[in-house]
């Protein structure tokens, strides 16, 4: 049967794609759902007093009530979706296209330097997200303090002189953007180059490389389209598993500036505090805590599918 | 030399050419920062009681001491030598030298990590195994739909929840090491600290109900910890044990008349544990992480709070690289931990590392 019909014959695909359908759509309609104020730009808006500390019910206006110092939930919400999307969508993207040319690659050229090349594939797998994370937050603000700039929250202030490479690199790309696409190419790397070093025997791209076709060549033609099905898969997944990470990173204050996991942060002592409740300051904790799992389970689930329908039939 | 030691030996040297590749691309991301920035990782403890002026020129003289303006081979090299003798710098936001800090914390991450794998191992496999051979059946819908729930909740909400119930409403279980009066009975002279790992400790100074509050404490994090992996594990085995209802070898147990327990327990179990365990292997990382978070969740002085500091205040980036170092070793043991017994309990990967 054609994979597309086998891809809609169950539900869960659907639901799956539904609800990824659905974040896509706030994140591209959230300045018709929610319109910034104009003076204050960006996911949190203030419908208040800032020195209101606890968090407001629902009311009229404010659809999901609001988080300490009056901050709209349903705005931060609609906003966030936006930012998880992009974000989930870069890293996956990004380390995906990196791993699949490494190991495609690495695969192709074989012997010594394609064992050589998974070996540091291999290495990077010992390395935490989290270390990763703090080692370039901490490179940038020890070369900002080195250059006579100021460090302060995270960011350079009063800086004088030149810009080097990795000021401009940390000023305009998230840390933890990088540090993840740094540390989630690997498996890609070794599906592609299982894939390639199997396929480099079959007789397609034996007959290919007689005809004296390129390295380039018999990759970009042969090798690559018959790889990018199962790291689709991975990539599906990813896309969930990292805005889950960067949510729970910004959840613990170690850096990331994931919106959902933000608000969680500002709702924190209301949930968690002396005589705190999960269920009386609802509104401070189920719609960021449901948008993120439901976040991770739409890609998770979205994966799943992918690989049944695709490969195990 | 018998030939199981020697490729333990073997397999622990690989521990160091990783370690290699990983502290030159590190290297590699400190290279990027100018020279200046680079003399941080050398500054020695007086550097408090200095002026701004004498701070610019001991830089100085640390940049001609390292040759911190000389190509990258020769600065790592350099640097390499100095992980291996020194205290890894001294950290301005700790106040103390940044190994000693990591070697002090690291018996409370250790308990915490060591009951999550005891925890998590075991249980994982025997309920990942049981679900599969039951395939549809009772048991199986149970587990996958407990495996879904665990692996789509997100450990740092798990924990909050966890913490609201039963800490702040029923005050079963808390966050820390070990309750108050308690901590300071243990900092005490009389209290020996034999391991650090205050549930030998107290066992072995004779004292049960330290030993209960620290379990008492340490039963949010193992549980939050343990629950994703049990259900990624659990899955793995799962679904290599599915596979092997019709293979020959069942067959022939079958035929032989063996009850069917033994077939599952004797037979299939030891072929479900070699994917199961290199899954875990390959997401050793994402547990070590997972340690971290619990450990900064649920306020546990383990080596992750030596990253809180320096992420909140001045830049710290001794103690940010010895993290990262130390946090690849640990991993690093976890794996060779986990190949080993996989050798250990397969008998298939055991014959095979000993043929080569």
């Amino acid at each position: 049967m054609n994979r597309t019909r086998l891809f809609f014959r169950r539900w869960q695909n659907w639901l799956s794609l539904l609800l990824i359908f659905a974040y896509v759509l706030v994140a591209i309609a959230a300045p018709y759902l929610s319109p910034h104020n104009p003076k204050e730009p960006g996911p949190y808006m203030r419908v208040g007093r800032a020195s209101e500390a606890q968090p407001s019910p629902p009311r009229e206006g404010v659809p999901l009530g609001t988080l300490p110092r009056n901050i709209d939930v349903y705005h931060a919400l609609v906003w966030g979706s936006r930012d998880a999307l992009s974000f989930g969508l870069v890293v996956a993207a990004s380390s995906a296209l990196f791993g699949i040319l490494y190991g495609a690659f690495s695969g192709f050229v074989g012997n010594r330097l394609g064992t050589l090349m998974m070996r540091v594939a291999d290495s990077f797998l010992a390395f935490p997200a989290i270390a990763g994370l703090v080692f370039l937050q901490q490179l940038y603000g020890t070369t900002i303090t080195a250059m006579g700039g100021i460090y302060f929250e995270r960011r350079a202030f009063d800086f004088t002189g030149p810009i080097s490479a990795i000021q401009f690199l940390l000023e305009h790309v998230n840390p933890l953007m990088l540090s993840l696409i740094v540390l989630s190419w690997m498996p890609y790397a070794r599906l592609v180059n299982s894939i390639v070093i199997t396929l480099t025997q079959t007789d397609f791209v034996q007959a290919a490389r007689a005809l004296g076709g390129s390295a380039f060549w018999i990759i970009h033609k042969h090798l690559l389209p018959n790889s990018t099905g199962p790291a689709m898969v991975l990539a599906a997944r990813d896309v969930g598993g990292v805005v889950v990470l960067q949510a729970t990173l910004t959840f613990i204050n170690i850096g990331g500036d994931s919106v959902w996991g933000s608000m969680l942060a500002q709702g924190r002592n209301w949930i968690l505090g002396p005589g705190g409740n999960l269920l009386t300051y609802w509104w401070a904790f189920l719609p960021p805590t449901l948008a993120v799992i439901v976040f991770g389970i739409a890609w998770n689930m979205l994966g799943d599918s992918l690989s049944d329908s695709y490969f195990l039939r | 030399m018998p030939p199981f030691l020697q490729f333990v030996i073997r397999r622990f040297m690989a521990i160091p050419i990783s370690l290699l590749v990983i502290t030159m691309i590190l290297y590699g991301g400190v290279m990027l920062t100018p020279p200046e920035a680079r003399s941080s990782l050398y500054l020695p403890e007086t550097r408090r009681n200095l002026t701004e002026e004498q701070l610019e020129r001991l830089q100085e003289i640390i940049i001609k001491r390292y040759h911190l303006r000389d190509p990258y081979l020769v600065q790592y090299a350099l640097w390499a030598r100095t992980l291996f003798e020194g205290t890894w710098g001294y950290s301005p936001t700790l106040n103390e030298y940044v190994l000693p800090a990591l070697l002090r914390r690291t018996p409370a991450t250790l308990e915490l990590a060591l009951y999550s794998l005891l925890l998590l191992i075991p249980s994982g496999l025997v309920s990942g195994v049981m679900a599969g051979w039951r395939r549809r059946g009772l048991f199986d819908r149970g587990f996958r739909f407990l495996a879904f729930l665990s692996t789509s909740t997100p450990q740092f909400i798990l924990a909050i929840v966890l913490l609201s119930i039963f800490y702040i409403n029923l005050n079963w279980f808390a966050p820390g090491r070990v309750g108050l009066s308690y901590r300071l009975e243990t900092s005490e002279a009389s209290f020996i600290a034999y391991t650090g790992m205050l549930t030998i400790d107290s066992l072995l100074n004779g004292r049960i109900d330290i030993m209960g509050d620290v379990f008492r404490h340490l039963a949010m994090p193992v549980f939050t910890l343990s629950i994703y992996h049990w259900a990624t594990l659990g899955r793995v085995a799962r679904v290599s044990v599915m596979g092997e209802e019709k293979k020959e070898y069942v067959i022939a147990a079958r035929a032989r008349g063996l009850m069917e327990r033994r077939i599952v327990w004797k037979h299939i179990f030891h072929n479900t544990l070699t994917p199961s365990l290199t899954s875990m292997t390959l997401s050793a990382a994402s547990i070590v992480t997972g340690v971290f978070v619990a450990e900064i969740i649920y306020d546990i002085n383990g080596i992750s709070s030596i990253i809180l500091s320096a992420m909140s205040g001045a830049p710290d980036a001794p103690a940010a690289l010895g993290f990262a170092i130390y946090s690849v070793i640990i991993i690093l043991l976890l794996m060779f931990m986990l190949d080993v017994l996989q050798a250990i309990l397969d008998p298939r990967v055991r014959e095979g590392v000993l043929k080569t």
